[in-house]
C-alpha cells in the first residue's frame, strides 16, 4: 500500500505542478493580506507580527480548500477516477496519496508566505524559529486530512464548490487556531507555548486520518 | 511480461437491474462468461450496455439481482476497462499514463508502448493528453487497458473513433487477451468485426436481453442472411 500511496501522491503533485494556478493564487491572496493589513493598522510592527501567522494560515486554509477541490476534480473528469478505482488494490491508498500530495502542497505555500510574512513586516524571528519548518509541515497535515475527506465523501456534487468551504471550515478551525498560535509563539522564541497546540494538531491529524481511512471505501466510491 | 490467465474467472450476471429514478437502464439481465472468452454485448445507443459493464466492473451498484465471479458475489476480480470516457488526466502524457499504470502493478509499461506503436501513435508519447484527439486519446486508453494484467477486461465502444487500420489492430488485440485467458467483455453498436470474433454475442434493447447467440449461431444466422 505504501507504494501505491508514494505513485499517487506523486501522480497528483505532477498535475497540480504544471498548473499552480491554486497554490500561487494563495500566496498572493497571503501577500495582499499582509500588506493591506499593514496599511490599514498602521506601521505598529509589534500588532502586524501579531497577525502575520493569523493571515498565513487563512491563506492556507483558502489555499486546502482551492487545490482539494481541483485535485478531486482532475481525477473525476473523463472518469479517469473509475479506472483508478479500479486499479488500486487497497482504495485507501488514494485517500492517503491526495492527503500526502495535498500536505507537501500546503508545506510550501506556508512556509513561502511565512518568508514572505518576515521580509514584508521586517521581522527579525529568533533562532528557534527555524521548528516553524515541521510545525507547518504538522499544520499542513492536519489541514490537509479533512480537507480530502470532506472533499471526497462530497464526491461530485455539482454544488461541491459551494458546500465545500461551509462544511470544512467549522472542522478546520480548531487547526487553524492551533497552527496560528503555535507560529507566533515559535517566532517570538517561546517554543514552550507552541507545544500544545502542536498536540492538538497532531490530534486533529489522526482523527481526520483515521476517519478517512475508514470511510473512504465507502464515502468515496464512483457511481 | 505476458500473463497467462487461463485459470481464473467466471462471470454469472443473475437477472441484473439498474434503475436510475423511474428509467430502467437494465432490466432481469443474464450473462454468463468466462475466463478466454470474448462476449460482445450489442444494441443501439441507450440501451444499457455501458451500464451493464459499469454494473461488472463493480463501479454501479445493481438495483436487484447479483453479480457473481467464480460463484461468489463478494470475489473481486482484477478489471481493466476502457471506458465510455478515455479516462485520463488532461496534464499527463500517454508515457506517464503507462508508467503510472505499470508502478501500481496493473500494467505492463514495455508492452503498452509496443501496442501504442502499434496502433500508430507513438509520435505524441511525450504530449499532454488534454491536447490530444478523441481518436489518439483512445488509443492511449486502449494501450493501457491491453497491457494490463488484469483477469477481466471490459471495453465499451473499443473501436470507436479509431481508423480502419488501428480498428483491425483492435481486434487483433482482443483476440489476443481472450486466447491469453483474459475475460474480454465489449459494447458496441452491432459491428461486423467485433461480430465476427466474438465468443457469444448478446443483444440488447431498453435494457432487456433480447437474445444471446454463440459463435456458431452468430455465423449460421449470417451464412442464412
Amino acid at each position: 500500500m505504501l507504494s501505491d500511496i508514494l505513485v499517487l501522491a506523486k501522480k497528483d503533485l505532477r498535475i497540480e505542478m504544471r498548473s499552480p494556478s491554486a497554490a500561487i493564487g494563495a500566496i498572493t491572496l497571503g501577500v495582499i493580506g499582509l500588506i493591506v493589513t499593514g496599511l490599514a493598522t498602521g506601521p505598529d510592527p509589534v500588532r502586524l507580527r501579531t497577525i502575520a501567522p493569523g493571515l498565513a494560515w487563512l491563506a492556507v486554509l483558502y489555499a486546502a480548500i482551492v487545490v482539494s477541490e481541483r485535485l478531486d476534480r482532475v481525477d473525476r473528469t473523463d472518469d479517469a477516477f473509475s479506472d483508478l478505482w479500479l486499479s488500486v488494490r487497497d482504495r485507501r491508498a488514494i485517500f492517503a496519496g491526495k492527503v500526502l500530495a495535498l500536505a507537501l502542497i500546503l508545506w510550501m505555500i506556508t512556509l513561502a508566505l511565512l518568508v514572505a510574512a518576515v521580509v514584508l513586516l521586517n521581522m527579525a524571528p529568533s533562532p528557534v524559529a527555524v521548528a516553524v519548518v515541521p510545525l507547518a509541515g504538522l499544520a499542513s497535515l492536519a489541514i490537509a486530512t479533512g480537507a480530502a475527506l470532506v472533499t471526497a465523501v462530497m464526491g461530485s456534487s455539482s454544488q461541491r464548490i459551494l458546500l465545500l468551504p461551509v462544511a470544512l471550515l467549522p472542522l478546520l478551525v480548531p487547526a487553524l487556531l492551533a497552527a496560528s498560535q503555535a507560529t507566533a509563539a515559535l517566532l517570538e522564541g517561546r517554543p514552550e507555548a507552541a507545544l500544545p497546540w502542536s498536540g492538538l494538531l497532531t490530534a486533529q491529524a489522526a482523527l481526520f486520518g483515521g476517519l478517512g481511512l475508514l470511510v473512504y471505501e465507502a464515502g468515496a466510491a464512483p457511481e | 511480461m505476458i500473463l497467462d490467465h487461463r485459470a481464473s474467472r467466471r462471470l454469472d450476471c443473475d437477472r441484473v437491474t439498474k434503475l436510475f429514478g423511474s428509467t430502467i437502464a437494465l432490466w432481469r439481465v443474464d450473462l454468463e462468461a468466462a475466463a478466454g472468452e470474448f462476449v460482445l454485448i450489442h444494441g443501439p445507443n441507450g440501451c444499457g450496455k455501458s451500464t451493464l459493464l459499469r454494473v461488472i466492473a463493480g463501479l454501479t451498484t445493481p438495483s436487484a439481482g447479483e453479480v457473481r465471479w467464480d460463484g461468489s458475489p463478494d470475489a473481486r476480480p482484477s478489471v481493466a476497462r476502457v471506458g465510455h470516457n478515455s479516462g485520463l488526466y488532461d496534464a499527463l502524457t500517454p508515457w506517464e499514463h503507462f508508467d503510472l499504470s505499470a508502478r501500481l502493478g496493473t500494467s505492463d509499461r514495455d508492452r503498452a508502448l509496443e501496442i501504442f506503436a502499434l496502433l500508430g501513435a507513438s509520435h505524441v508519447l511525450a504530449r499532454s493528453c488534454g491536447g490530444l484527439s478523441a481518436g489518439t486519446r483512445r488509443r492511449v486508453a486502449l494501450a493501457r487497458a491491453f497491457a494490463s494484467v488484469a483477469d477481466v477486461l471490459l471495453l465499451d465502444e473499443p473501436l470507436a473513433s479509431l481508423d480502419e487500420r488501428a480498428a483491425s489492430g483492435v481486434a487483433n488485440l482482443i483476440e489476443e487477451a481472450a486466447d491469453r485467458g483474459q475475460l474480454v467483455i465489449g459494447a458496441a453498436p452491432s459491428d461486423p468485426r467485433l461480430r465476427a470474433i466474438a465468443h457469444r454475442a448478446v443483444a440488447l434493447n431498453d435494457g432487456h436481453t433480447l437474445r444471446s447467440l454463440t459463435a456458431a449461431e452468430t455465423r449460421a444466422e449470417s451464412d442464412a442472411v
